[in-house]
């Protein structure tokens, strides 16, 4: 008896999982820059540099489309990245640096090959901010160049691009996120350039 | 009367004698100028002192013309040009250089032609241009030169002379001369004192012959006692050696691996954590989902079954969801 009655209720407390609700399910759209493109000239050092993982606060590692609203933060409900959004930074960075040929190489830290170089970055902002109806995208990123050797720091930037978001819906959002990359990825490889 | 007639004699003999110098003169004149010349210049950067119009001209020592002007060249003021003339006989060859030499003690100058070798062709001169013979240091400027550099080379002896035996040196070498004796003396009296101890010595020595003694008969002893064990403990000696011959074999393999590339511990530590690596990072990614997921349910425990919680759509989401 206390067998069927305990049966029953499991019965009745699965049953809500037999509910089909026919509703939207989100998308993933993939991070990527404008395209690669070069933004620098050729220069001969025979080092290689390894991107390591993108680091950030808690917020950043999603695969969330973060935007802020009235001071707090929150997530897109029908929209997401198709990757992490600080693994994909990782693919992002490593891809377009070795598109400036700077270096002898440029390798991510899921690589075999020994590096001279690392590439640390600090994601600090990656997110749509809204200003009454109107809305831009906001990226911040902290990069930091270090000597493998020695563990010796040889520089640091911070770069911090606003870009407007033109079209008012969801394409007009990742246009302005690839144009941000477009910047930082250009400001990034002038400055390794130049270091 | 016979004073008059004296007088006269006198008087007509030195009469005589007049007219027949003056001929004398005037025939040697007309032969000098019978004679033929050529002209040369000499051109010297040297002080020509002492050198006079009329100063003999010499070749080889025998003179063949005299000086005939002297002059500073209004081209180069740094030169003095010496016109002189040569019997026109005289084998001035293009080689032929000419010296300013003293004449005796009297502090005369003249012209001393020299060199002027067979093989080398004539000067050939113009008396309207003639042509230029160059000096060469006279031994008197060599001697002078000579002396010049002497005197600079004493100077800068003397300069360094100075250097060496300044007051400083003067006192450092006072005071190596003064340890020196002290050194010497103190040696003199380690030698006596040597000498008055060679009778202890000897007895140092004495035992150290008889302990020699006693350390070999010490060693033979322990030879001999090695010989005992050497019996038994070869057994152990071939044991160890089988040992040593094992390791040996395993650290030579080892070493050839390493030296092969074959044993890289860094390699094989890399190959193993890349994979945990990756693994790592796609726990993470689970873990990030779990995280997201038990936010939710934080909010909305009933979430799990009914999903009863509506989020917010963004701003730009309306367009997706129309």
């Amino acid at each position: 008896m206390k067998f069927n009655i305990v049966l029953i209720f499991i019965v009745i407390f699965i049953s809500g999982c037999s509910l089909k609700r026919v509703g939207q399910k989100p998308q993933n759209y993939k991070l990527e820059p404008t395209k690669y493109e070069r933004y620098v000239s050729s220069r001969k050092d025979y080092r290689t540099l390894r991107v390591q993982r993108v680091e950030g606060d808690r917020i950043v590692h999603t695969r969330a489309l973060l935007y802020k609203q009235n001071g707090a933060l929150k997530v897109y409900k029908y929209a997401r990245w198709s990757d992490y959004l600080t693994t994909r930074l990782q693919q992002i960075l490593t891809e377009a640096l070795e598109e400036q040929h700077i270096f002898k190489s440029v390798v991510s830290s899921k690589s075999f090959a020994v590096a001279d170089l690392l590439l640390e970055s600090s994601l600090e902002n990656f997110e749509e901010v809204y200003k009454g109806s109107d809305s831009y995208v906001y990226v911040k990123i902290r990069f930091r160049l270090v000597k493998r050797s020695d563990a010796k720091v040889i520089g640091s930037i911070l770069i911090e691009h606003k870009v407007d978001v033109e079209e008012k819906n969801l394409r007009g959002v990742l246009d302005a996120y690839s144009k941000a990359l477009d910047l930082t990825l250009k400001d990034l490889s002038e400055w390794l350039h130049e270091t | 009367m016979e004073n008059r007639v004296s007088y006269v004699v006198v008087g007509i003999f030195v009469f005589v004698l007049a007219i027949l110098s003056v001929v004398a003169i005037l025939w040697l004149g007309k032969y000098a100028q019978n004679e033929a010349f050529s002209y040369y210049r000499v051109v010297t950067k040297e002080s020509v002192s002492g050198l006079n119009k009329n100063a003999p001209v010499k070749y080889r020592g025998v003179s063949v013309g005299e000086v005939k002007d002297i002059y500073i060249n209004t081209k180069n003021s740094e030169e003095v040009i010496i016109l002189i003339k040569v019997k026109e006989k005289t084998p001035i060859k293009e080689d032929t250089y000419a010296l300013i030499n003293l004449q005796g003690i009297t502090g005369l100058s003249y012209i001393e032609l020299a060199g002027g070798s067979n093989e080398s062709p004539l000067l050939k001169t113009d008396n309207k241009n003639p042509a230029i013979i160059y000096t060469k240091a006279s031994m008197l400027q060599r001697v002078d030169d000579t002396l010049s550099e002497i005197s600079r080379k004493t100077m800068v002896v003397l300069q360094k002379t100075q250097k060496v035996m300044s007051e400083k040196n003067l006192k450092n070498f006072e005071e190596i001369l003064a340890n020196l004796s002290k050194a010497t003396n103190t040696l003199n009296e380690t030698l006596l004192m040597i000498n008055k101890k060679e009778k202890e010595y000897d007895l140092v020595i004495k035992g150290a012959i008889d302990t020699e003694k006693s350390a070999i008969k010490a060693f033979d002893k322990i030879s001999q006692m090695a010989n005992i064990w050497s019996v038994s403990g070869d057994k152990t000696l071939a044991k160890m050696s089988n040992a040593s011959d094992t390791t040996s074999k395993v650290m030579l393999s080892l070493d050839k691996k390493l030296k092969d590339g074959s044993l890289d511990f860094d390699i094989i530590i890399r190959e193993n954590l890349l994979p945990v690596q990756n693994d790592l990072e796609d726990l993470r990614g689970l873990m990030i989902d779990i995280r997201e997921w038990i936010d939710e349910l934080k909010d909305s425990p009933s979430d799990l079954f009914f999903k009863q919680s509506i989020s917010k759509i963004a701003p730009n989401e309306k367009e997706m969801q129309e």
